[in-house]
């Protein structure tokens, strides 16, 4: 069935249209594991093909045994999230994370299903929550718990970006833009924790991941993730909740995202060009972005206008 | 090839199936059809019944369709105009998805241009849709080709570029700055390392980080090769990535590398990747194994 060392057109569409037997599918992967010409075709393919909804048919075997890889501490010496000081403020009267008692809210379907627009994948990012915190120790997970809300009349928590972890964030979407696709393989091996987005209700928060067009949501303490489509394409650096239904995400190239629901994502207009690597809210309405170069704007009216900082214009004059 | 039988009942039933009437088809070229398919599915003559579920699974009006528009001089009328009503505007969709602004239509013409056989030899028209037996869609396989062919041009062009300037570069917006002199022995380790490392993943996971990060897929685009779900596919690359973590780690400590060096290597791909690249990664394991050959059709 496959003649030759590379794939030809026909196992090449057979393999596209779910048509080889379970040995042939092996083979061809095995192939085109290692061969660029062949990955680089079958690219080509699904870039070329019309879109169609999307059908999970099956799920592989292996797929579910990847909780088994232990975290050694070894790994974990190369593993580094950088936090900023000051930003690991836990909330007095909040319990660890791992009791906090959830609020109940609805519980999706445990199937994959799409449900407008959203992906909910839900048993398999149970099962990678779950182990991460049975297999992390304590002072590994303290860095995932750094990002708790401020008391409701306060800005919420800003969530800058670690500077290692920025990398690793836009190490896809540097690889899009043609950067070398090395650094954005090393970027994400060197930083691939990124903090989470804890809302005024621990319950909600959000995580960031490396495809910006997706972002995580779990509205039950980080035990499930579900994903969240945002939109946008270019890297995601920070974000901020001020309550359980709203998020302000931003990123490089002056991208805004703003979410009222805690389900869909909208992208704010914002004036400048810049890489956002900092944002603070108390709602939906109002919030205050940083720019890379440290210059900040803020909003109140959702993001239709910003003005920068008064007291930054004020400092920039000499008299 | 292995000699298949096929009994008359058989392909009349499935010459029915293909509708092969509609394009006059001559039921003999059809069983040639059905015969070259078989052949080339099977290293060992099968028995009837897993013949005839072979023949059955087969996409049979497309395979029909694609024999009339290849069989004689200049196939069939009615089923080339069939072929350009339904598929040609696929193909252009699929020039232009490949290549935005138009710039892989040409690819498209010439492609049709091979399906219709204008490639004369001695006198015999060779028409392309001979490479077509049946085992997907027709337009999956008209997808397939465009893409070998795109993929091909691309691959030539990138040999035919000249050599980026030794002044230009992140080395040149740094120049002011000190060469590390350990930066290339860590760079050295890390490819080492790296290609290592990635060789001891399973073939589907290598699959994955190359669909990913080599190829620029996205999630569900990855997600749709590997008929997985994008949540899935995110968690497959994290777990891998650790994976190579560690096995990075530990090589480099068998290297005799402390913390502080262990951190400079990775440190080093991520400020410049410099030679690092992944695609080259995976082409030197597949080198390791066995040398291989461009095919296409």
């Amino acid at each position: 069935m496959i003649p030759g060392p590379c794939l030809d057109a026909e196992t090449l569409a057979a393999w596209a249209d779910d048509r080889l037997t379970a040995a042939e599918r092996d083979a061809v992967e095995a192939h085109a594991a290692d061969c660029v010409r062949c990955q680089a075709v079958v690219a080509a393919m699904v870039r070329a093909e019309p879109p169609a909804e999307f059908a999970p048919a099956w799920w592989r075997r292996g797929s579910t045994l990847g909780w088994l890889v232990p975290l050694t501490a070894a790994a974990a010496a190369v593993i580094w999230v950088v936090v900023s000081p000051g930003t690991n403020r836990r909330p007095q009267d909040a319990a660890p994370a791992e009791t906090i008692a959830v609020a109940p809210t609805p519980s999706p379907s445990p199937q994959m299903t799409i449900a407008n627009g959203e992906l909910v994948a839900r048993s398999d990012n149970a099962l990678d929550a779950l182990s991460a915190r049975k297999q992390a120790t304590p002072e590994q997970n303290a860095p995932l718990m750094k990002t708790e809300a401020a008391p409701p009349a306060a800005p919420a928590a800003v969530v800058p970006a670690p500077e290692p972890a920025r990398p690793a964030v836009s190490a896809d979407r540097m690889a899009a833009s043609g950067a070398l696709r090395g650094q954005a393989f090393g970027n994400s091996l060197r930083a691939d924790l990124v903090p989470e987005i804890v809302s005024s209700n621990p319950a909600s928060r959000w995580r960031i991941t490396p495809d910006p067009a997706f972002v995580q949501h779990s509205a039950d303490g980080g035990a499930t993730w579900e994903m969240q489509r945002t939109t946008v394409t270019t890297t995601l650096a920070a974000g901020a909740s001020p309550s359980p239904s709203v998020c302000w995400l931003v990123g490089s190239g002056g991208v805004v995202v703003l979410s009222t629901d805690a389900r869909t994502w909208r992208r704010v207009s914002f004036s400048e060009n810049a890489d956002l690597v900092a944002v603070s809210a108390t709602d939906a309405s109002t919030a205050t972005v940083t720019t890379a170069d440290g210059r900040k704007f803020s909003t109140s009216d959702g993001g239709a206008t910003w003005d920068r900082d008064p007291l930054q214009e004020f400092s920039a004059t000499p008299f | 090839m292995p000699a298949v039988g096929m009994n008359d009942d058989l392909v009349e039933r499935l010459y029915r199936l293909a509708k092969g009437d509609r394009w006059a088809l001559p039921k003999s070229a059809f069983a040639a059809a059905l015969a070259a398919s078989a052949d080339r599915a099977f290293t060992t003559p099968p028995d009837a019944r897993e013949l005839e579920r072979y023949l059955t699974s087969l996409h049979l009006e497309d395979l029909a369709l694609a024999c009339a528009c290849g069989a004689g001089p200049g196939g069939n009328d009615a089923a080339w105009d069939h072929f350009v009503l339904e598929q040609r505007p696929l193909l252009y969709r699929s020039a232009d998805a490949l290549v935005p602004g138009g710039g892989a239509r040409e690819l498209a013409d010439s492609l049709y241009a091979d399906l219709y056989g204008l490639d004369d030899r001695q006198g015999e028209r060779r028409s392309l849709f001979r490479y077509f037996h049946g085992r997907s869609s027709l337009a999956t396989w008209l997808r397939a080709v465009l893409a070998q062919r795109h993929v091909d041009r691309v691959r030539s062009e990138r040999r035919l570029e000249p050599l980026p300037d030794e002044d230009s570069g992140p080395a040149a917006a740094s120049s002011s700055d000190p060469p590390d002199p350990d930066r290339p022995r860590f760079l050295a380790l890390m490819q080492r390392a790296l290609s290592v490392a990635m060789s001891r993943l399973t073939g589907r996971d290598r699959l994955r980080l190359g669909c990913y990060y080599a190829q620029e897929l996205t999630l569900a685009q990855t997600g749709r090769l590997l008929r997985e779900h994008e949540a899935t596919v995110s968690r497959q690359l994290a777990r891998s990535r650790k994976i190579i973590r560690e096995d990075v780690g530990r090589q480099l400590r068998a290297e005799n590398l402390n913390t502080d060096e262990i951190e400079q290597c990775f440190a080093c791909v991520t400020e410049d990747a410099g030679p690092l690249d992944l695609g080259e990664i995976l082409d030197s394991i597949r080198a390791r194994k066995k040398p291989a050959a461009d095919r296409s059709i």
